[in-house]
């Protein structure tokens, strides 16, 4: 039986873990910025998490662990798009090196619109939602989908971008709001 | 930014930007700060809805609104959960990171989770060869794709998946992943629920240990994956086998986790989702996934599950606070 975690010890496993928590959804969010593959965001941040718990020992100050940890995932975002540069569309390295830099200053303007999200898919028409949702899931393809909605595909991903176009419209107001 | 450039940025975030499309784009990210600002902003909304899928624990049935509108969103299963559970899910949900086994740390004195016993769960007790190469026609019995008993040297039993294949051996059908099934009856425990006068709000979780040992097709497997998964139903224990895999998009309740693996190395991964006393039969599957598209079987070495479990979570439900985190 593996013990339960326990609060309020110095277990590094356990600090790594509370630290990876606060800190995965903006990671992903850095990730997902240079990485065209919705699927192999995943994969990247299996990669980050690996390789940060490894060196994990190595970071003293724990209130520098997004910074850290974006450090670790553009090394691995290079690394990826090295691989996968000659079998499908990649952006230019110096475009991902950029992207990464700037995306690493903004660690907490992200957990900013992450916080704002929650509020504003929270504000969505629930078939929208639940369309979003969908849309997202592995379970199905966007050609899948679009066929049971009767839909093609491009009405589909234009009603995706219109989603997001809304979301991001919204975070920027409620971000505004929260500075006023 | 015009409206041109924030389409080449959706289309960007779609996968779907062509060859010349993407050179535009590189141009406008290479010279314009604000550009590659709304991008990453962007792809923080895409980001954030690739997560709530993931973590999405309850079936998505478009058309169906009024079962969709029956079951908690996302945001409620958030709200009315405390924190610490909702932790430890995500810790639970992480945790194959450590090559440690299934943490269920319930910190609130008001959760409360058991094991929900079922059949041949470590294998123990099966013998040793092949399981039935079919999907699974009653509760209680692994059966699917290519995949066998071994005994290790310590005695241990445990699952190895040998090829992937299409278990309903449709010639249209992909054959990517090895994946073996088991239907379980939640008869039992849906009594248990109905009698249960506390308002409670209940959830499955279902994990399982993955391990990868070398094996000398390693290299033809770079994407290879484990995963669990458990989908819920209201339904005859016999419909789920007739219908898969369309039966799916009837599922009352689902969930997935995913984990790749390098060889030598092994992780206790798990799934949870909502259970409500409707739910008859669960459906959970263990499956190794080569990554490659193909209609043919591919061979996957060295790849083994063992101590597959379910537990049950109950919590309360808490009034709906702000949550201030």
């Amino acid at each position: 039986m593996t013990p339960g975690l326990q609060h309020g010890t110095d277990n590094p496993h356990e600090s790594f873990l509370r630290l990876w928590m606060k800190h995965e959804a903006a990671l992903r969010a850095f990730v997902r910025a240079s990485c065209p593959n919705a699927q192999e965001v995943d994969d990247l941040m299996q990669e980050v998490s690996i390789v940060a718990l490894r060196k994990f020992s190595s970071l003293d100050d724990h209130s520098a662990f997004g910074a850290w940890a974006c450090l670790i995932a553009r090394y691995e975002l290079l690394a990826a798009r090295r691989r996968h540069a000659r079998d499908r569309l990649v952006l230019a390295e110096d475009i991902v090196e950029l992207l990464a830099q700037e995306g690493a200053q903004e660690m907490p303007l992200r957990q900013q619109q992450l916080l704002a999200l929650d509020q504003c898919i929270e504000k969505l028409p629930r078939q929208r939602r639940e369309l979003a949702l969908a849309a997202y899931s592995k379970e199905t393809t966007i050609r899948e989908l679009a066929s049971k909605l009767k839909r093609t595909e491009g009405s589909l991903y234009q009603l995706l971008a219109r989603i997001r176009q809304e979301l991001r419209q919204c975070m920027q107001q409620n971000l505004a709001g929260d500075e006023s | 930014m015009t409206e041109e450039q924030f389409n080449l940025l959706h289309r960007y975030l779609d996968g779907a930007i062509t060859e010349e499309e993407m050179v535009s784009l590189e141009e406008l990210l290479r010279h314009d700060e604000d550009a590659r600002a709304e991008l990453r902003s962007l792809a923080t909304i895409d980001a954030k809805w690739q997560q709530l899928a993931e973590e999405d624990s309850f079936a998505l049935k478009l058309n169906e609104p009024t079962e969709v509108s029956s079951k908690p969103s996302k945001s409620y299963w958030r709200l009315t959960w405390p924190s610490q559970i909702a932790a430890v899910l995500v810790v639970g949900s992480i945790v194959g990171l450590f090559g440690m086994g299934v943490v269920l740390a319930i910190g609130s004195p008001k959760a409360t989770a058991r094991t929900f016993d079922i059949a041949h769960g470590d294998f123990e007790s099966m013998p040793v060869g092949s399981i039935p190469e079919r999907f699974p026609v009653r509760a209680g019995e692994w059966c699917g794709n290519p995949a066998e008993v071994i005994q290790e040297a310590d005695g241990n039993r445990t699952l190895r998946f040998l090829a992937t294949a299409n278990v309903k051996e449709d010639p249209n059908g992909f054959a990517s992943n090895c994946s073996v099934f088991q239907i379980v009856d939640l008869a039992d425990l849906r009594q248990e629920l109905e009698a249960d006068r506390s308002e409670s709000a209940f959830s499955l979780q279902l994990s399982a240990r993955f391990q990868r040992v070398p094996a000398p097709n390693d290299a033809d497997l770079p994407k290879l994956k484990g995963s669990v998964r458990i989908f819920l139903f209201q339904a005859e224990l016999q419909s789920i086998g007739e219908q898969w895999p369309q039966v799916v998009q009837q599922a009352e309740a689902m969930g997935r986790k995913s984990i790749k693996l390098k060889p030598d190395e092994d992780a206790t991964i798990s799934t949870s989702c909502l259970l409500d006393s409707d739910a008859t039969v669960a459906l959970i599957a263990v499956s190794a996934s080569s990554g490659i598209n193909s209609r043919s079987s591919t061979p996957l070495g060295g790849y083994y599950v063992d101590d597959v479990k379910l537990t049950v979570i109950k919590q309360p439900k808490l009034p709906v606070l702000t949550d201030s985190q």
